[in-house]
């Protein structure tokens, strides 16, 4: 019996915008009824649940088969548990993976395996097919060795197609940052842990929890609900009964040709049982199953082998493949197995418990747009009273809507992104915040700016009517919608049931929503927006983002992290023997010209030319020996900024304004002034070491620390093969604090007899790609450049 | 007892037993319009939908991307629409809106409570009558766009795949270009361009209305004639035929990108879309890449290992497409290998006839493609909109499935042979950029 829930779909059309104009939209008619049908809900004695949905709009029918299994932290296996879904479909004791692909496609059915269960819909005609297969799958699957060899290659692969993904990796990384490394949702999967998983956690897994009671069967479609019935349990009646039982009962009533094919290749266990006695399309009845399951049990115990020829020569392999898997044998022994992970509920909740912001920034030297994640975990599971307001608050501030604050603001005021948006959800264990966008380098700290406003402001203000009741409208919109799909229905019953939610949780949605209130969607945002305690994830270029994102943290600084979410380490290997800092620099000044050559210049003119922003900028320096600087920087031939050291003095004009550099400042552009501040380390009074062998794009490099008076550490790369100064990181003093300035050195060209890079791209918050237009040695230049007025 | 069951069941569902075949009603109005209802009572919803019939390979060689670009522009409002109000309207009404663009057309939606249809039909009047065209929308949009250019296509792993492919597969034909176009010519264009293209290309006569879901008929037809018909027809639209001349010789390339895995694709030209041919075509893209238990898929993902995932999809444009076959190499396989591999698995069809049970696996994949492409009333109406803009038969919404069933074994050998050769197709590797 189908009962019909009647509500009234109160959409208040505000018709505030469309004053004054010629034509006005027109007035809506009368609002719809919105019907919510209630699913037929069946138990079988074993405890599975079933939940249908009869529509015969469409000849086709879906099946979900949802286990609810609580997350466990997998500790050093991460992927784990992803390998059980991975091979749900990867060999049954019926049929081989092959056999299996070959089952599916022939009844044009789509299909997906999880590790906590399987959806597949097809046409009408395939639905006991498919019904066939899911069983199959839920209650018999075999795992084979092969098969998992086969998926971890492709989960590796799919591993490493993470390193190139920014979405990708601002999805992991996100993950270890909200959730931690210690809890299931934020533990990564790599290389590494996925060389921890074996077969054996796999099975026991799926032995563990891959029982009845645990299992939520959803039929949606052309399908009777008692023919549904009837097929279910025919098929499913005897899950978690004891394995050898189980066996007796597959072998019995699984049929025909495909049976005895598999037979062969696969269904290891069943040859063991010794109860080939397949009979097509058999009902099995609860006598023949009691007796064949006693067998199975006897055969068992004892030492007599499969008497089926076939099977035989099968044996020793599938021995050999299930040895590591027999100690999980059952459901008991699973779950022993499965004792040493943690299960979510005893990891503890943990919400937003940052003192400040954190900064962290993910490397991506090819990107050129930064990937934003402002975010961090919280606690608000579906049942809390407050899911209802705060989704109406996340729907405000960056929900779907087009005209979202985020959105409107990031994309349609600023045109910093194609979108952006912000997510509140709520989960059974632990929720999330998480508010982002991709937008190019060069904006990526405005848009952080924004997006924190844009929280901020929620907090502070109350929203206005109009927003608020176009999002009431909008998610009112959205979940009758919805409704279209009849596994919308299923899907409400199955999460009252996994969420402990209310029995009128969806009858009284729309009311529930119309009654949120300006106030709540504000109290909503104070107690679970934090604009000063969040996560602020950027997956972008380094080079020219790192100095723009300093300004949002605290004291910890911008921490650089790898993609798995470990702070970020440079990977050095050990200089060869016999390598030292000194061979490196002097192999450098050889490369170059040589030091007789260096040591005889008197002078040198550098103009080099970029573009910023599509105006051309042009770099000019004068160096006079021994220790005389200036330079000059001009942007669409307008000066920009002036630096002039006399040797003992320095000053820098910018924009008119001049200032005399004193301290840290001074000694910095005193090195500048050297043509070649390699000769001069020692007078300099540096350190300097050798940290090891660095691989770059061009190739490996020896990368060496340069210690000045001061204690700044500059980080230079040279090359191993051609010795030449390839890279350059070095933190330099400005009025706004520290700044990361890096720079590459290439192609090198000879010009009077030494080597000088004629690429050399600058990053500095902003990225300039200089080229050398003209370099004059040891030319007469007029002493006033150098003079400080 | 059971009987009379059954007959109850008939007598009270009839109206939902039969409604496999999509019903419609379609005509012209004065200004050359057309017009496409299709009526379903089960939810109350309704589909509000105009396909213009322009895409990317309308526009001039010199100001590409333009089509996408108005796909974008044309939320930005009209003299009754204040800027960012269109979507405000609809999502105020508890509707979703979007639109997309394609080589061959592009197409704008809303769906909306079913006592809200006459705002959708309200809407897009006005974007069809008189959408602002202006500096201040262009100038935010050409950023929006390249930050989607930047997003989807230059920071995405294989994202520049299709661009690479379709600049070697044709050398005359707009197809060269992808519809997210040239940044540099929306750059360059005038506001008097994007005037002019909107002025050719929006009009009436170039656009079908499909309107889908719970509404009344009668009423309906009112509400499009009070919207729709003050709106001028335009020109008529002329469009250049610009034929491909034929491949003669096989084109490689490789291409690097920031990936690690490589990857191969294989474009081959192909017929175009709602032709015999055509229709053996998407089966064999079937037969080669549909299931786990498909013909590449088998032989490179499972059998041997070498390929992490495997395609062929057939492209179905107005004009011909290509069939572009892909496989992303496993860890440790090379390009090389996984290539000759694809080869063989196209050799052996070209060869051997298909059998039987093969054949038949299609036929059922086939069916159910057709029929889960009208689960939702949004399916629907895009796929009334399609048959009648790119096919110019409306009915092909019921006879769609009749066409793929009506292809042979020997017809899809006889594909796999006419179009699968090598001095037919464009070869791309893909590598990681520090392999070289």
């Amino acid at each position: 019996m189908k009962k019909i829930l009647i509500l009234t779909l109160a959409l208040c059309a505000t018709q505030v915008f469309a004053q004054g104009k010629k034509s006005k939209a027109p007035k809506a008619g009368e609002a719809p009824v919105v019907r919510i049908a209630e699913p037929t809900v069946h138990k079988l004695k074993n405890g599975m649940t079933l939940l249908l949905v009869e529509d015969h709009r469409l000849p086709m029918v879906s099946f979900q088969l949802k286990m609810d299994i609580e997350p466990i932290d997998e500790m050093e296996m991460a992927g784990m548990v992803d390998m059980v879904g991975e091979l749900l479909g990867a060999g049954t004791m019926r049929s081989s993976k092959e056999e299996l692909d070959l089952r599916i496609d022939q009844l044009g059915a789509t299909y997906i395996t999880f590790s906590d269960g399987i959806y597949a819909s097809g046409l009408k005609r395939s639905a006991l097919g498919i019904l066939d297969l899911i069983s199959e799958m839920a209650m018999s699957s075999t795992f084979p060795q092969k098969e998992l060899e086969k998926s971890m290659t492709k989960m590796l692969s799919s591993v490493s197609l993470v390193e190139n993904d920014p979405n990708a990796i601002s999805s992991q990384v996100g993950d270890v940052l909200r959730y931690s490394k210690a809890h299931p949702y934020g533990n990564p999967v790599t290389e590494e842990t996925l060389g921890q998983v074996n077969r054996k956690y796999v099975k026991a897994y799926y032995d563990a929890f891959f029982t009845p009671q645990n299992a939520y069967l959803v039929v949606v479609g052309d399908m009777g609900n008692a023919e549904a019935i009837e097929a279910v349990t025919k098929r499913f009646q005897h899950w978690g009964k004891k394995d050898a039982e189980k066996r007796a009962i597959k072998q019995s009533s699984s049929s025909g040709k495909m049976s005895a094919a598999s037979g062969e290749q696969n269904s290891g266990k069943a040859a063991d049982a010794g109860l080939n006695t397949a009979d097509s399309d058999k009902v099995v009845t609860r006598d023949n199953v009691e007796r064949s399951a006693t067998e199975a049990v006897a055969k068992e115990k004892g030492p007599t082998r499969a008497t089926n020829s076939k099977t035989k020569p099968q044996t020793t392999s599938l021995n050999a493949d299930q040895s590591a898997s027999e100690v999980a044998s059952n459901n008991e022994q699973a779950l022993g197995v499965m004792a040493r992970f943690k299960k979510a509920s005893q990891i503890g909740k943990k919400g937003a418990n940052l003192k400040e912001n954190h900064v962290a920034l993910v490397d991506r030297p090819s990107s050129v747009q930064s990937v934003i994640d402002v975010t961090y975990s919280l606690i608000l599971t579906p049942n809390d009273p407050n899911a209802m307001a705060v989704k109406v608050m996340n729907g405000i501030l960056g929900g779907g809507a087009f005209n979202a604050r985020l959105n409107k603001n990031l994309r349609e005021d600023k045109a910093f992104t194609y979108g952006a948006y912000s997510s509140l959800n709520s989960d059974k264990y632990v929720g999330a915040f998480s508010a982002g966008a991709s937008v190019r380098t060069s904006v990526t700290d405005s848009a952080i700016t924004e997006i924190l406003y844009e929280m901020q402001n929620m907090i502070d203000e109350d929203v206005s009517d109009e927003e608020l009741q176009l999002t009431k409208n909008m998610i009112a919109g959205s979940f009758s919608r919805s409704l279209e799909d009849p596994r919308t229905i299923a899907r409400f019953a199955l999460n009252k049931t996994l969420y402990h939610l209310p029995a009128d949780h969806y009858k009284s949605f729309l009311q529930r929503l119309d009654a949120v209130s300006k106030e709540d969607v504000r109290a909503m945002a104070q107690l679970y927006l934090h604009p000063n305690n969040a996560h602020i994830l950027v997956v972008g270029n380094k080079d020219e983002v790192y100095n723009k994102l300093e300004k949002f943290t605290g004291r910890t600084g911008v921490e650089p992290l790898d993609i798995y979410g470990n702070r970020y380490r440079e990977e050095l290997t050990q200089a060869p023997p016999g390598v030292t800092v000194g061979q490196v620099i002097d192999d450098y000044i050889t490369a170059i010209g040589g030091r007789e050559n260096l040591m005889g210049r008197k002078s040198e003119t550098i103009t080099m030319s970029a573009e910023m922003q599509g105006m051309p900028v042009e770099l000019v320096s004068y160096r006079q020996y021994p220790n005389k600087y200036m330079s000059k920087l001009t942007v669409q031939g307008r000066e920009m900024q002036k630096v002039v050291f006399d040797g003992v003095n320095a000053v820098t004009h910018e924009m008119g304004k001049k200032t005399e550099l004193v301290e840290i400042e001074l000694a910095d552009v005193s090195y500048d002034a050297e043509m070649n501040l390699e000769l001069k380390h020692k007078d300099f009074g540096f350190e300097i070491y050798l940290l090891g062998v660095a691989q770059l794009k061009g190739g490996e490099a020896y990368k060496i620390n340069i210690i000045t008076m001061d204690g700044t550490g500059i980080k230079e790369y040279y090359d191993s093969v051609t010795k030449l100064k390839v890279k350059r990181e070095e933190e330099r003093h400005t009025r706004e604090g520290m700044t990361l300035v890096t720079t590459y050195y290439d192609d090198y060209q000879e010009v009077g007899g030494i080597l000088f890079p004629h690429k050399i791209t600058q990053s500095a918050g902003m990225k300039l790609e200089f080229t050398v237009k003209s370099i004059e040695l040891d030319t007469k230049l007029d002493k006033e450049l150098f003079e400080i007025d | 007892m059971r009987k009379i069951l059954i007959m109850l069941l008939l007598g009270v569902l009839p109206a939902l037993s039969f409604s496999q075949k999509i019903a419609y009603e379609e005509f012209d109005l004065d200004n050359g319009l057309h017009v496409i209802l299709h009526e379903d009572h089960n939810t109350p919803i309704v589909v509000v939908s105009v396909m213009y019939h322009v895409g990317s390979k309308d526009e001039d060689p010199e100001l590409t991307g333009f089509a996408h670009f108005f796909e974008h522009l044309l939320f930005e409002g009209s003299p009754n629409i204040d800027r960012g109000d269109f979507a405000k309207y609809v999502e105020n009404a508890g509707g979703m809106l979007n639109a997309n663009t394609t080589q061959d057309r592009t197409y704008y939606y809303e769906v909306l409570p079913s006592n809200q249809l006459e705002l959708g039909l309200w809407l897009e009047s006005e974007r069809m009558k008189h959408a602002t065209v202006d500096q201040k929308g262009i100038e935010t949009q050409r950023e929006v766009v390249k930050e989607e250019k930047r997003m989807r296509y230059d920071d995405q792993p294989y994202g520049t795949m299709m661009g690479e492919t379709m600049k070697r597969a044709y050398t005359k034909h707009p197809y060269r270009w992808l519809p997210i176009g040239s940044m540099e010519h929306i750059n360059a264009a005038t506001e008097q361009d994007f005037i002019d293209f909107y002025k050719k290309f929006y009009v009436p006569n170039n656009a079908a209305l499909v309107i889908a879901g719970d509404f009344n008929v009668e009423e309906t037809k009112a509400h499009i004639k009070k919207y729709f018909n003050g709106i001028p027809a335009g020109q008529k639209v002329e469009r250049l035929s610009i034929v491909e001349p034929e491949q003669l010789a096989e084109i490689r390339a490789v291409v690097e990108d920031n990936i690690q895995l490589p990857a191969v694709i294989q474009a081959y030209r192909a017929p175009q879309r709602n032709t015999k041919e055509q229709y053996a075509m998407e089966m064999l893209g079937k037969l080669l890449s549909d299931g786990n238990s498909s013909r590449l898929h088998k032989t490179l993902v499972e059998k041997t290992q070498k390929a992490l995932t495997v395609g062929a999809f057939p492209f179905s444009l107005e004009d011909p497409g290509l069939m572009m076959a892909f496989a992303i190499c496993n860890m440790g396989a090379t390009p090389e290998e996984v290539e000759k591999l694809m080869d063989a698995e196209v050799e052996r069809v070209q060869n051997e006839l298909i059998t039987d049970e093969e054949f038949k696996k299609l036929q059922i994949q086939v069916e159910t493609d057709v029929v889960s492409a009208n689960r939702r009333i949004a399916g629907i109406a895009d796929n009334l909109a399609t048959s009648y803009t790119l096919d110019g038969n409306t009915a092909l919404v019921n006879s769609s499935l009749k066409e793929y069933l009506s292809v042979t074994k020997e017809d899809i050998q006889a594909v796999a042979k006419k179009y699968l050769k090598k001095e037919n197709r464009v070869v791309l590797y893909y590598v990681p950029k520090s392999q070289n």
